[in-house]
């Protein structure tokens, strides 16, 4: 058991930060948080310094989180063009990915995941959204709600039912499907008003008899409710890193504050001492839950309940660490850049899986981890 | 709760339902609008505790509270202000021009922003006279700065004056709560200023205000809550109502539980410095509870501002900052319950 990570990865991390820190000014995270815009031009530059780097998963995690310690806004957006890659990349055929993925590697185009509708996100299985198979095509008919890069992605790994829900069986007879967002009767209402994450692009997406070739099928008829459970595995390692990095971000600034800024003696203060203390250790036992999931993972042997356990405690984690940074630093943090991380760590507990649902998976798997050891 | 008070809370509750609920969304974009505070003034609400000779209503203790309690509920912004208002402005500007002045305020007339950065923290000499030249002086951290006058420390950073300011635009920036009045900076003019009394009185004003400040996160936390349960009666997840579901509905109860205990100790304490901190104690704790419960009930909606939940969040967790004041109240608490100074170290 070694905790460290390699050498290779600490200069990778230190990179990253040193990126966030020149890039993620105070002044452009607030002026994209204030006008709710996407930093385009942010993309571009993560990408052009090599800071996602697909083919290493770990340097992926390092980075979110080195990344939205400085901005969870802009760093969020700038490792989210490849929302939803996974699923071509586990289940795609090659057609499909040199199409579709590789565009997304080379920074050319961007991609969503759209799963969730207005009826339900929780409830993955109560999916209306249809296709119906007509020729070589099929036709989707529906609407999804909450979609991250609604408005600004060329195409979308969604899902759709295709065959009638059966009431016993509801996860069956769903598919997932690659989207173009500028296939006839595709149309996209931006949802603003976000209490945080502002940078990143949000919007409700609408499926009037789009035509979909049948080669944009991604694995099997059926299988699609598998697919996108199998890929909530993956990302909710990622969204435990960008809590994560959240919930260091909160506490680097509190510091900061402390250090520079509090009048003398804060820090000698006892009630301060121990809340920076128990923000700490919550950081590094979500941290430490988060690599015990990603060592799982990235070893193609993923612990859904490792998993569901490391996204459910950080962002818990996120949240708690930027209330308890509001308390510390009073005015200072209220007028300026940590009232922020306290909007933004809210998101963590409801994207990909609400907390409470990580707490159903966990105990799901308890119960049958428990049959399997007797 | 006797039947005055009752039918208090049922005339506050209709007059927000009636005026405020519709632009609700309005106020946490715009601001509150001339149009607003003249109804509050005709109602009496804006000046329910001071004196009838400056137009105000001279209402008791707990009727004043329902009125925080209430608005609060539809809109913490309002109730912050009210509050302010009465418990603050009404305080100090008692003598000459300044009494002139409030009833101006209270007519909804005028307007009227308090420098409470400089004033609470004291960071006058750190901060406050770095904008100084010959125009004016730029105060930071002013809640309401759109107003009209404000009530700001003098250069001596001990006195309180009223005086004449201009907001500076902020930069791409909206406060984290109570939007409807806003937190900026604003250059005051360095002449033409009224004297009301030193930097301790404001402070004072705020210590014994603590049921006050109690009643406002009471209406947040029955605004939160109440949409909360509302939404989990008829939001279905695996074909059941989330009130179905007993983590949902334990919290959700549990909270309504707390607010209620914490309503019937808010309206049965008067002029009791002892209850009033712990009314405030309990409350700032439950409001970011609450409120946080409530925007997870609404899953990502509760994200959105469309749905009137997640500004009781960022309200409850800026009013803890500018209203409840941390350790310095925790501390008040200890040395009450000690008897003698405690928790200092
Ligand atoms: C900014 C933002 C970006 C998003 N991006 C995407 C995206 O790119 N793609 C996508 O597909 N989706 C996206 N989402 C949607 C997100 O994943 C959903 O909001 C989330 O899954 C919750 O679904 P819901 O909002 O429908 O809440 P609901 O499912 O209606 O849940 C409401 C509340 O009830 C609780 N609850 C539900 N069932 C139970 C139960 N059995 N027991 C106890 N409690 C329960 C939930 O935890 C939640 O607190 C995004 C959302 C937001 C806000």
């Amino acid at each position: 058991m070694d905790f460290e990570l390699s050498d290779e990865l600490k200069d990778f991390r230190k990179m990253v930060r040193e990126f966030a820190l020149a890039e993620f000014t105070s002044e452009v995270a607030r002026k994209r948080d204030f006008e709710e815009s996407y930093p385009d031009d942010l993309r571009i530059k993560s990408l052009q310094k090599g800071i996602i780097d697909f083919a290493n998963p770990w340097k992926t995690m390092v980075a979110i989180e080195e990344l939205c310690r400085v901005d969870a806004g802009l760093g969020i957006s700038v490792t989210v063009p490849y929302f939803g890659a996974e699923v071509i990349m586990l289940f795609g055929n090659d057609s499909q990915k040199e199409k579709y993925l590789s565009e997304v590697n080379r920074g050319k185009k961007m991609m969503g995941l759209a799963v969730t509708e207005p009826g339900g996100g929780s409830d993955v299985a109560a999916n209306k959204t249809e296709a119906v198979k007509s020729g070589n095509k099929y036709i989707l008919n529906g609407s999804k709600m909450f979609i991250t890069n609604g408005q600004i992605a060329d195409f979308f790994v969604m899902l759709a039912r295709t065959s009638k829900a059966d009431p016993a069986k509801k996860h069956r007879g769903m598919s997932t499907f690659i989207v173009e967002s500028k296939f006839k009767g595709f149309s996209s209402n931006k949802l603003e008003g976000k209490l945080g994450v502002r940078a990143t692009n949000t919007a409700e997406l609408i499926l009037n008899n789009v035509e979909v070739p049948e080669e944009n099928l991604i694995g099997e008829e059926g299988k699609g409710f598998y697919y996108i459970m199998t890929f909530f595995n993956i990302s909710r390692v990622f969204v435990a890193a960008q809590a994560i990095g959240v919930a260091q971000g909160a506490l680097d600034r509190t510091l900061e504050y402390l250090k520079n800024n509090a009048p003398s003696g804060e820090m000698q203060n006892e009630y301060v001492q121990f809340t920076l203390s128990d923000m700490a250790t919550r950081i590094e036992a979500a941290r430490l839950l988060m690599y015990k999931a990603a060592s799982y993972l990235f070893q193609f042997k993923p612990n859904p309940t490792i998993t569901s356990m490391a996204k459910g405690y950080a962002s818990e984690t996120a949240v708690f660490a930027s209330e308890k940074a509001m308390e510390l630093t009073g005015l200072y943090g209220l007028s300026g850049d940590l009232e922020r991380y306290f909007r933004d760590a809210k998101i963590m507990e409801i994207w990909e899986g609400t907390s409470e649902v990580e707490k159903l998976i966990i105990a799901r798997m308890l119960e049958k981890e428990s049959d399997s050891s007797e | 709760m006797n039947d005055d008070l009752k039918l208090m809370k049922e005339t506050v509750r209709d007059f927000s339902a009636k005026n405020i609920e519709n632009i609700a969304l309005k106020i946490e974009r715009e601001g509150i609008d001339k149009d607003l505070l003249k109804k509050l003034a005709e109602q009496g609400f804006l000046g329910a505790t001071a004196p009838q000779e400056y137009g105000g209503s001279e209402l008791d203790g707990a009727s004043y509270r329902a009125i925080l309690e209430e608005l609060s509920s539809f809109s913490p912004s309002v109730g912050v202000l009210v509050f302010l208002y009465n418990s603050i402005a009404s305080k100090l500007l008692k003598k000459g021009k300044a009494a002139d002045y409030l009833k101006e305020i209270l007519s909804g007339e005028s307007t009227l922003g308090f420098g409470y950065g400089e004033i609470l923290e004291g960071y006058v000499n750190s901060t406050g006279n770095k904008g100084s030249d010959e125009n004016g002086i730029l105060k930071k951290d002013v809640i309401f700065p759109t107003a009209n006058k404000f009530i700001v420390l003098d250069e001596s950073g001990q006195n309180l004056i009223l005086t004449n300011g201009k907001i500076e635009k902020p930069k791409n920036k909206k406060t984290l709560g109570i939007r409807g009045l806003g937190i900026s900076d604003v250059t005051i003019e360095k002449s033409n200023n009224e004297k009301l009394g030193l930097r301790s009185d404001i402070v004072k004003a705020l210590e014994d205000s603590s049921l006050e400040i109690a009643a406002i996160y009471l209406g947040i936390i029955k605004g939160a809550l109440n949409k909360a349960i509302e939404y989990a009666k008829v939001r279905t997840t695996f074909d059941h109502y989330l009130k179905d579901y007993s983590p949902m509905a334990f919290s959700l109860s549990n909270l309504k539980a707390e607010e209620e205990l914490l309503r019937s100790y808010i309206y049965e304490s008067e002029n009791d410095y002892a209850r009033g901190l712990n009314a405030l104690i309990f409350s700032e704790s439950l409001s970011k509870r609450a409120t946080k419960q409530a925007l997870q009930t609404h899953g990502g909606y509760g994200y959105l501002e469309d749905f009137g939940v997640e500004k009781f969040y960022r309200d409850a967790m800026t009013i803890s900052t500018i209203l409840f004041r941390g350790r310095r109240d925790r501390k008040r608490l200890s040395d009450e319950v000690f008897g003698t100074e405690a928790g200092n170290l």
